[in-house]
């Protein structure tokens, strides 16, 4: 079964065509790198499975379900069990760490405000930061802040998690303990779609890779036959080169 | 135009929530200490000193004209309840409240909150917007008695002191018909509700960065005073005619 799918999407913003009819299938319960040079449309690709962006033509689905053409309300539901977690985080800053998470707890269950914040606390600590709880978004550290990013999309218990550049910005230290957490995800069979640039999360993590370029999609395959592809432009991502394609 | 839509747009969808009853009660009891309680004391110096203005400007020229007091402090009330209450509550709404509000929303648009909180499936208008209003609602009224009755009480004193009118005199209920009191509450209500409407629509439909936000910022506070006296004519107008 697929997570998602996309058939013939094109978006352009003004006269910058970003997707050119693209057409993919996401598998379920798998780690799908979606990797290209920036600006070729891996966000805006997206951004369009959970209905944050519309497509100007073709038709996207989550699962059996098409997105592009559901109203608002309705995406909300999507969202739930589809979480997007964007590049940088997008903490709620007049909230502290705690009740980021517990708000969505609270908003999508019956729980009691002590019950909601007992659970969002078990959030933060299997993430470690159970002695922020009370902290402010602007007293914590990047690597922190999306670690919260992600316990608060956690919180909705989602069956797909899509996360935007999660480890762009973060010290090597703190970038193999958030691949860790990922990895640990993954073997929990949620399905996960991850945007990156980072070659070393690629190698540990994924299952696939999806390879876009100038709005096309230019690989598409297990993550093994993506490292071993003689197609130049992969090789010139894959070997960081200059001169090419890209 | 645009702002006109968003406007309306935040009406529906948080009239939508409210008739299913999807209000935070905490979080409206927490904007209303913000909108209402923070607020007295600005509001309670500033109308105390238009009501020692304004009655010190009446009472000298009604002294020029015609050395007659007794009816300084009936006018004076029925003013105030009917027009400069709820008009400079509204007013002074929009100069503290209204402007917060916009920041506030305007940073959470511009730092991609509002679309975090999209994907959380938390819908903004029923987390940002219901509580604003429902609690504006509530301070608007509230400031607007409080205004009056400080407002009112100042006037007393530059009475006494300043024309050696006697309390017995000023304090007057003679002019004051139900009518102005009604007239009163429904425009403190409707300004409590428009300001944080057009202050959160402004918030909303911030754009750019830090200064998309301070855009936002003085739109909301222009818009939503000049909105404050629109809805005072259109109101004063609709109670004239139906009176008459």
């Amino acid at each position: 079964m697929n997570a998602a799918r996309l058939v013939n999407v094109s978006k352009s913003f003004g006269e910058h065509d970003v997707l050119k009819s693209v057409s993919l299938e996401i598998p379920t319960s798998r780690c799908t790198f979606v990797v290209g040079p920036s600006g070729t449309g891996k966000s805006v690709m997206v951004r369009h499975i959970v209905g944050l962006l519309r497509p100007d033509s073709g038709e996207v689905y989550y699962q059996d379900a098409r997105v592009d053409t559901l109203p608002e309300e309705r995406l909300y539901d999507l969202r739930r069990r589809c979480v997007y977690v964007f590049q940088h985080p997008t903490l709620f800053d007049s909230m502290s760490v705690l009740q980021n998470v517990s708000l969505v707890i609270r908003y999508h269950t019956s729980h009691t405000p002590a019950q909601a914040d007992a659970l969002a606390l078990e959030q933060l600590s299997r993430m470690g930061l159970e002695s922020r709880a009370q902290s402010r978004p602007n007293e914590l550290s990047g690597s922190e802040q999306k670690a919260v990013s992600l316990a608060r999309a956690l919180a909705l218990q989602p069956e797909t998690l899509i996360l935007d550049e999660p480890t762009t910005g973060l010290d090597p230290y703190a970038a193999f303990e958030l691949d860790n957490h990922t990895g640990r995800l993954a073997q929990t069979g949620m399905t996960l779609i991850i945007i990156s640039h980072d070659l070393r999360s690629i190698r540990r993590l994924a299952h696939d890779v999806l390879f876009l370029l100038h709005g096309h999609v230019r690989f598409h395959g297990p993550a093994r036959d993506f490292f071993a592809s003689t197609d130049l432009a992969v090789r010139q991502f894959v070997e960081g080169r200059v001169e090419g394609e890209i | 135009m645009r702002l006109l839509l968003t406007c309306a747009s935040l009406l529906s969808l948080a009239s939508w929530s409210i008739l299913r009853l999807k209000v935070s009660l905490r979080e409206t009891l927490a904007q209303f200490h913000e909108a209402g309680v923070r607020s007295i004391p600005f509001v309670a110096v500033t109308m105390g000193f238009i009501g020692m203005i304004g009655v010190y400007q009446i009472a000298s020229t009604m002294a020029r004209i015609l050395p007659e007091f007794s009816t300084l402090g009936a006018a004076t009330l029925q003013g105030l309840t009917s027009e400069m209450g709820p008009v400079m509550a509204g007013l002074l709404l929009a100069t503290r409240v209204g402007t917060g509000m916009a920041a506030e929303i305007g940073s959470m648009k511009v730092t991609d909150q509002l679309e975090a909180m999209k994907l959380s499936s938390v819908d903004p208008v029923e987390m940002l917007v219901v509580p604003r209003l429902l609690s504006s609602a509530m301070a608007g009224l509230t400031l607007a008695v409080m205004g009056t009755a400080v407002a009112y009480f100042a006037g007393l004193a530059v009475a006494w002191f300043g024309f050696s009118i006697l309390p017995d005199t000023f304090m007057s209920l003679r002019f004051v018909r139900m009518h102005d009191l009604w007239v009163g509450v429904s425009k403190a209500v409707t300004f409590g509700v428009t300001v944080p409407l057009v202050s959160c629509a402004c918030g909303f439909d911030a754009r750019g960065g830090s200064e998309g936000v301070g855009t936002a910022t003085t739109r909301a506070v222009v818009y939503s005073s000049f909105a404050v006296i629109l809805l005072d004519a259109f109101i004063s107008w609709v109670a004239e005619v139906l009176v008459r």
